[in-house]
């Protein structure tokens, strides 16, 4: 095809403006970092890498979940403990108790310190967090579980004494759940009637029935041995409690560690589409370099020639 | 004798001619839209002698203006394709940087506001939490309203160019029809300089919007944009106009939108009902579904009061027969943290089901014939499915934009190997003309002095 002489101007031209293009773009790519500027660069990457992004957030707050819960369940499981410390004092006190070499006296010393570990577990009961919330009071976290308000017989005549307390469990049979991972919910908590019973079937009465026993003059041989066994019960009882607390903190750790893995997964595969191979970049952004010196010399050599030159 | 004499003035006359041309072509070689202009030369008519016919000289036949009406065609056409595709690429990208965002957009925001409901769902008695949550829902729907405003410009913009096009239409019909009075009128031989200016005048437009041209046979053209709408015709021109929406009218009065297809406006027009018509209506859809479905689930559950929740979000519809017809108002309307409807009814305040059943909006359906390109999408994950829609679009359009790069190359090409001037081909005609005239000259001298001969021979 014949060329005119600004066809080859505009060629030479387009083929440095070109060569310009590429070299901002590779010099683009190293100085961001990113290989991805334009979501239509690769519209199939960039939506693929927002997903990611969103599934790596999410992850974090899963994250942030788990450490809550664990913190919950590790104040829980130590108070449990805590309190299967004391029934197993006040089965050794009762053993002691029942071994018939004891004195009314003595048996009287050890029924003051039951009455004192009865408090010391109701306490426990009404263990509450560093936010004010009763570990042991469920979804219902702001009602005391085990009400130990005094109310007096009669009210006109303080001398009467109180009434005795119920152990009625007063807070919420409910847990709630915590989401911890992508289809992972967790119970961050037990309620106190699975710990402590309820009622006349409460733990709290049982000591009250022990102290009774302790009080009685001569002791009560068979009461006692009775004792023993219902005490053993509502150590178990405990335990059982301990351990699923024990299994939620195990899954928490499992979730945690899977957490972990698929959030390295993830920034791998985001730094792999979004991240620019820095080596790669570099070598291109030279190549181009060179490119466009090639092409801006060839223009003005392109220059130099005409016949003209050569007409007188 | 005087036959030697008129035979070596025609040589003259001839070759200054070619060389006056030549000169011409020179001096326009960077002149935009110039046809070269080549001289024929035809020997004169001899006369017969009982010898054999006796030439008389040469003569210029015709000043040729070098131009190829296909390739000239071709080069309008593949010029308004490459101006609308490169349009719509441009502004389209526009679009998808709005939405494409980095850490700071409407993405992160709807991320920390779905994160901030778990946070509610780990400690729902928390009123920090609560707080928390709903400031990052205040985040939100500033974002919506962020994306929406710039949507809006987008579409401002659209409709200034739009209107600075059309004029620019009309100014470049007005120079047509006044070279068209010019070269119908003129007497004899076309007049090269002012046919180019007219192929030049019909090829930025060309870049406007699609043309049609067709010869009127008597040296003026009818001139069609779009769809067959006249422009130019002969005798008359017509005039365009757009209105505040980017509309565009013929001559104050009847609408020809639809038929405004090709180049710049064709672009601008393709994305405003396209594209950006899509995500705005799109955006607005979102915003309306947000606000049900949260509204919903929140009357569903209570607050720390133990009572019913009362609406997260407002969302408000701008009048449908206003011209920015996907403009809506959305925003937060809860300002009491403890209103956050976490539990459900009886459930106590450490109760988090209700707060759990929000946070499983992200992953509900976006349905209903309201929402077309979102229809099955998440709530959570719409917007960035609607990122990957717009992008295709330009990347279709920067694809498209590249082809038709190619072949306006190609057809430029066509036309400069045609039109264009080449200056070594121009100097070496330039000398063949010269030697030629050196000739000629050389020739009269020689006339001259056979005549001096002769006289001298009758002298005394």
């Amino acid at each position: 095809m014949r060329i005119s002489t600004p066809q080859l101007n505009r060629l030479a031209l387009n083929s440095i403006l070109d060569q310009q293009a590429r070299l901002t773009r590779a010099q683009q790519e190293v100085s961001s970092g990113k290989a991805l500027v334009n979501a239509s660069d690769d519209s199939v990457a960039a939506v693929r890498n927002l997903n990611l992004q969103r599934n790596l957030e999410q992850l974090k707050q899963f994250d942030r979940n788990g450490l809550l819960v664990e913190g919950r369940l590790s104040l829980t499981e130590g108070v449990v403990t805590g309190s299967i410390n004391i029934l197993q004092r006040l089965r050794e006190l009762t053993v002691q108790a029942n071994s018939g070499a004891l004195s009314d006296t003595e048996r009287n010393a050890l029924r003051i310190e039951t009455d004192q570990q009865l408090q010391a577990l109701l306490l426990r009961a009404n263990t509450r967090d560093s936010d004010g919330a009763y570990v042991f009071a469920g979804k219902d976290e702001n009602v005391r579980p085990y009400d130990t308000t005094p109310v007096p017989i009669d009210p006109a005549d303080p001398a009467a004494g109180n009434q005795p307390l119920s152990y009625a469990y007063a807070a919420s049979r409910e847990v709630r759940d915590i989401q911890i991972g992508t289809s992972q919910f967790v119970q961050d908590a037990v309620t106190g009637d699975r710990v402590y019973g309820e009622g006349a079937g409460s733990v709290f009465r049982l000591v009250e029935r022990l102290s009774g026993l302790l009080a009685t003059p001569g002791g009560d041989p068979q009461g006692l041995t009775d004792m023993i066994g219902e005490l053993d019960q509502a150590i178990e009882r405990m335990s059982v409690a301990r351990t699923e607390i024990g299994i939620v903190r195990n899954t928490v750790v499992t979730q945690e560690d899977l957490n972990g893995g698929l959030t390295l997964k993830i920034e791998e595969a985001l730094a792999s589409t979004d991240g620019v191979d820095f080596t790669a970049a570099i070598s291109r952004f030279n190549q181009q370099l060179l490119g466009l010196q090639a092409a801006q010399q060839t223009f003005s050599q392109l220059q130099g020639l005409s016949l003209f030159n050569f007409i007188r | 004798m005087s036959t030697l004499f008129n035979t070596a003035l025609s040589a003259l006359n001839a070759n200054q001619r070619a060389l006056a041309t030549i000169s011409n072509n020179i001096a326009n070689v960077n002149t935009e839209g110039y046809s070269r202009q080549t001289v024929d030369l035809v020997a004169r008519r001899s006369n017969p002698t009982p010898a054999g016919s006796l030439g008389t000289g040469v003569e210029v036949a015709a000043i040729r203006r070098q131009y190829d009406e296909f390739a000239t065609r071709q080069l309008r056409e593949s010029n308004s394709a490459l101006n609308e595709q490169r349009t719509r690429a441009d502004q389209g990208q526009q679009l998808e940087t709005v939405l494409f965002d980095d850490g700071n957009g409407i993405n992160s925001a709807l991320s920390s506001f779905f994160d901030g409901l778990q946070e509610i769902a780990a400690n729902p008695a928390s009123l920090s939490a609560r707080q928390s949550f709903l400031s990052q829902a205040q985040v939100l729907t500033t974002r919506f309203n962020d994306i929406q405003q710039r949507f809006n410009g987008i579409q401002d913009e659209l409709v200034d160019r739009i209107d600075t096009a059309v004029n620019d239409v009309n100014k470049l019909g007005a120079e047509i029809f006044r070279l068209n009075e010019a070269i119908g009128q003129s007497q004899g031989s076309q007049p090269s300089e002012l046919m180019d200016q007219r192929d030049e005048a019909i090829l930025k437009l060309s870049s406007l919007v699609k043309v049609s041209v067709s010869d009127n046979g008597n040296g003026t053209v009818s001139v069609f944009v779009g769809n067959g709408q006249s422009l130019v015709l002969p005798g008359q021109r017509n005039t365009l106009s757009a209105n505040e929406q980017g509309r565009i009218f013929i001559n104050g009065g009847v609408e020809i939108t639809p038929s405004i297809q090709g180049g710049q406006i064709g672009g601008y027009l393709a994305v405003q009902g396209g594209t950006l018509e899509l995500v705005q209506a799109q955006l607005k859809n979102l915003a309306s579904v947000i606000a049900n479905e949260f509204n919903q689930v929140q009357a569903q559950g209570v607050g720390l009061d133990n009572q019913p929740g009362q609406p997260l979000f407002s969302f408000i519809p701008a009048d449908p027969s206003n011209f920015k017809q996907h403009s809506f108002t959305f925003s937060v309307s809860l300002t009491d943290p403890a209103q956050v409807a976490a539990g459900s009814a009886g459930g106590g305040i450490g109760d988090n089901s209700n707060v759990l059943r929000m946070a499983d909006l992200e992953f509900k359906g976006v349905a209903g014939p309201a929402t077309p390109n979102l229809n099955g999408k998440t709530i959570g994950g719409s917007l960035r499915d609607l990122v990957g829609i717009i992008a295709n679009e330009v990347r279709d359009s920067r694809q498209g934009s590249d082809a038709q790069q190619a072949l306006y190359n190609f057809a430029l090409a066509r036309r400069e190997a045609t039109s264009g001037v080449n200056l070594d081909e121009e100097a070496a005609n330039l000398l063949k003309f010269q030697q030629a005239y050196q000739a000629s000259a050389q020739m009269i001298s020689i006339a001259r002095d056979t005549f001096q001969t002769l006289i001298n021979a009758f002298a005394r």
